[in-house]
């Protein structure tokens, strides 16, 4: 007997599995497998940008809850991240806090500061959060370099090492697997919020706020509640940055991480967790392949690496364009065009 | 007189200089959001293009000020054009994220010119005037370009039209306003006026590449007048500079930091917190 061609879902479960199709579990354990066995492999500089990329993909997993799935933007982010970095680090050093308790309690943390600067904002429609995050970004910044007796100010604040019972995360090889096992949860269970209840409020506020409202979803308390937590995940991204970096200080949560956050969402793609694992890839990554050919060019033409910063600058900001104008649903897209091509690969129907 | 009253006299003297800037960034940037319902995030950056374009006629070429103060005011306002219709033209009627987000990517770009033309350091323009007069000036010229705004809204037809854009965009169409045509004149506008402020900076203090915070602090008087109020903006310019220099002045000290780049922001938080819709802005009402 013949066999259909595509993919049969007979029952409800196939059809709301996370993973529905066998090739993409296929392709998911080999993707775990090689992040598995990276380390054995010995990159010791790939490895470190390994980690910084996972921490960077919990915290963009938050901000696109926020901006990719509920359609607020936040200018504010990087200032969450450190305060879950700060409040991390205090909480273990100061007040004697294990650090697997600490690692929730400094999300919980950062959600709470984020309520607060986003409750006034959160009660009126247009891009009134975008505004009061900028403020909380500059605000949070001042007080992390002002506040001396608390963050150390300029001259950082030295984060104690993280350990969970007997095992000391000292080493990158250690970290790294830290880190991977909490960017499996995270967007394990950012897949499964938009498979919920809440999750499914939060996109039909996205797409159209008054026929939510119509349909008896409270603006108000989704909107709070996404906006929580996306600052949740910053919070623990920012946890485990001050953790591994050991030394935290105000420069690393300035509004240009920030916008590298939103940057990310917009390349990788709005409102997809794949979106948000890719474009921080992309992100990390750019600057490091610039700064391989800026060193190669960089004998020829002295001027070029002068002017480094400026150019990515530049660049940066023309890939931030770019996307928005020629691919709005971001690399995310690419990569399902490239699937849907190859699946009827050679036949064109 | 007083010493101390001289003091506080200065300072408040200082305030409405800085206030000044504020109305003028402000009011350019109501100008956009009321006809495009865009928070342009890089009126900064063409501040201080403004500023920088202006240094380099005058250092070039040495003619007089006023001149190349006109110059530049021209040449900003096909730069502003060219804004409108390179990145915002293909995002019309996209969603108010994307069209944010591009002003950020804009906002890099811009920045990263100026960088790579001018370099990071301070640029000084050459003295015209003594620097209390250079103050008075600045005041004038200032409060007449925002009144000549205001009337060009009020009475012009293309500031009619403007208006009739911002209020129903379908309406205006069909009423025979183009409205691409008005939006790449409101970005132009928009960037003459910031660049004026950036010139005023230059003279008074210098240009740097931190004169761009300006386009982000000067979200406060646009929020504390009401996000589509020109006339609120300038206002809400008035009072922010006051407060941030008074701030600077008696506060910083306490502190031991300076608050001047933080002030702005404090005021967004509490203009959200109190009033939303700022002094003069319209409540928004929807129609299901």
């Amino acid at each position: 007997m013949a066999e259909f061609c595509g993919h049969k879902k007979s029952t409800y479960q196939e059809d709301q599995a996370i993973f529905p199709t066998r090739f993409r579990r296929n392709l998911l354990i080999a993707f775990l497998c090689f992040t598995i066995f990276f380390p054995f492999l010995g990159f010791g500089y790939l490895q470190y940008l390994a980690i910084i990329i996972g921490i960077t993909i919990i915290a963009a997993l938050g901000i696109n809850i926020l901006t990719g799935f509920t359609g607020l933007i936040s200018l504010g982010h990087a200032a969450f991240v450190g305060v879950g970095a700060y409040s991390s680090a205090l909480l273990v050093s100061k007040l004697g806090f294990p650090f697997w308790l600490a690692l929730p309690v400094a999300g919980v943390i950062a959600s709470i500061i984020g309520i607060i600067f986003g409750l006034p904002s959160l009660r009126v429609k247009g891009l009134y959060l975008a505004m009061a995050t900028l403020a909380a970004q500059v605000l949070l910044n001042f007080l992390m370099f002002n506040w001396k007796s608390l963050t150390g100010g300029v001259d950082g604040y030295v984060v104690p090492t993280a350990r969970i019972g007997p095992i000391v995360f000292d080493t990158d090889n250690k970290y790294y697997y830290l880190v991977l096992a909490m960017v499996l949860i995270a967007a394990l269970s950012a897949k499964q919020l938009f498979r919920s209840k809440n999750g499914r409020a939060y996109i039909a506020i996205r797409d159209r706020d008054i026929a939510a409202e119509v349909i008896g979803i409270s603006l108000f308390k989704y909107k709070l509640q996404s906006f929580a937590v996306s600052s949740f995940y910053a919070g623990v991204a920012g946890s485990l940055l001050g953790h591994y970096l050991s030394v935290i200080t105000p420069e690393n949560f300035t509004l240009t991480l920030s916008i590298n956050y939103l940057a990310i969402v917009i390349i990788g793609g709005m409102g997809t967790i794949l979106g948000s694992i890719i474009g921080s890839f992309f992100i990390i990554l750019l600057p490091e392949f610039l700064n391989i050919i800026i060193r190669h060019l960089g004998d020829i033409f002295p001027y070029l690496a002068l002017s480094m910063f400026y150019m990515k600058m530049i660049l940066f900001g023309l890939i931030i364009v770019g996307f928005l104008i020629f691919e709005p649903k971001g690399l995310a897209e690419i990569y399902q065009r490239i699937k849907k091509y190859f699946k009827l690969w050679p036949y064109a129907y | 007189m007083d010493e101390n009253f001289i003091f506080i006299w200065h300072v408040l003297v200082s305030g409405v200089v800085t206030g000044c800037f504020y109305a003028l960034i402000g009011m350019s940037m109501v100008l956009i959001y009321k006809t495009s319902k865009v928070i342009n995030l890089c009126q900064g950056e063409l501040t201080m293009l403004g500023g920088y374009v202006c240094f380099s006629i005058i250092s070039f070429t040495g003619i007089h000020f006023l001149i190349a103060f006109s110059i530049t005011l021209f040449a900003v306002f096909l730069i502003g054009i060219l804004v409108e219709r390179t990145i915002l033209r293909p995002l019309l009627g996209e969603s108010p994220i994307a069209i944010l987000m591009v002003t950020i990517g804009m906002a890099n770009i811009l920045g990263g010119v100026v960088g790579l033309i001018w370099g990071a350091d301070s640029k000084a323009f050459p003295l015209i005037l003594s620097p209390s007069s250079i103050v008075l000036v600045i005041i004038v010229v200032s409060v007449s370009l925002v009144l000549i705004f205001l009337g060009f809204f009020k009475f012009s037809i293309i500031g009619i039209s403007m208006r009739s854009v911002a209020s129903d965009q379908q309406a205006s169409l069909a009423l025979g306003v183009s409205i691409k045509k008005t939006l790449i004149i409101a970005w132009g506008l928009s960037a003459v006026l910031s660049a004026a402020a950036g010139i005023f900076m230059g003279n008074l203090s210098g240009l740097n590449l931190s004169v761009k915070i300006y386009g982000l602090k000067a979200l406060a008087p646009m929020i504390l007048g009401g996000l589509d109020s020109v006339a609120g903006a300038v206002l809400g310019g008035f009072i922010v500079g006051v407060t941030e220099v008074l701030g600077d002045t008696y506060i910083s000290d306490i502190i031991g930091g300076s608050i001047s780049d933080s002030i702005a922001f404090f005021i967004i938080i509490v203009v959200l917190i109190i009033k939303p819709y700022g002094i003069f802005g319209t409540e928004e009402i929807e129609r299901i």
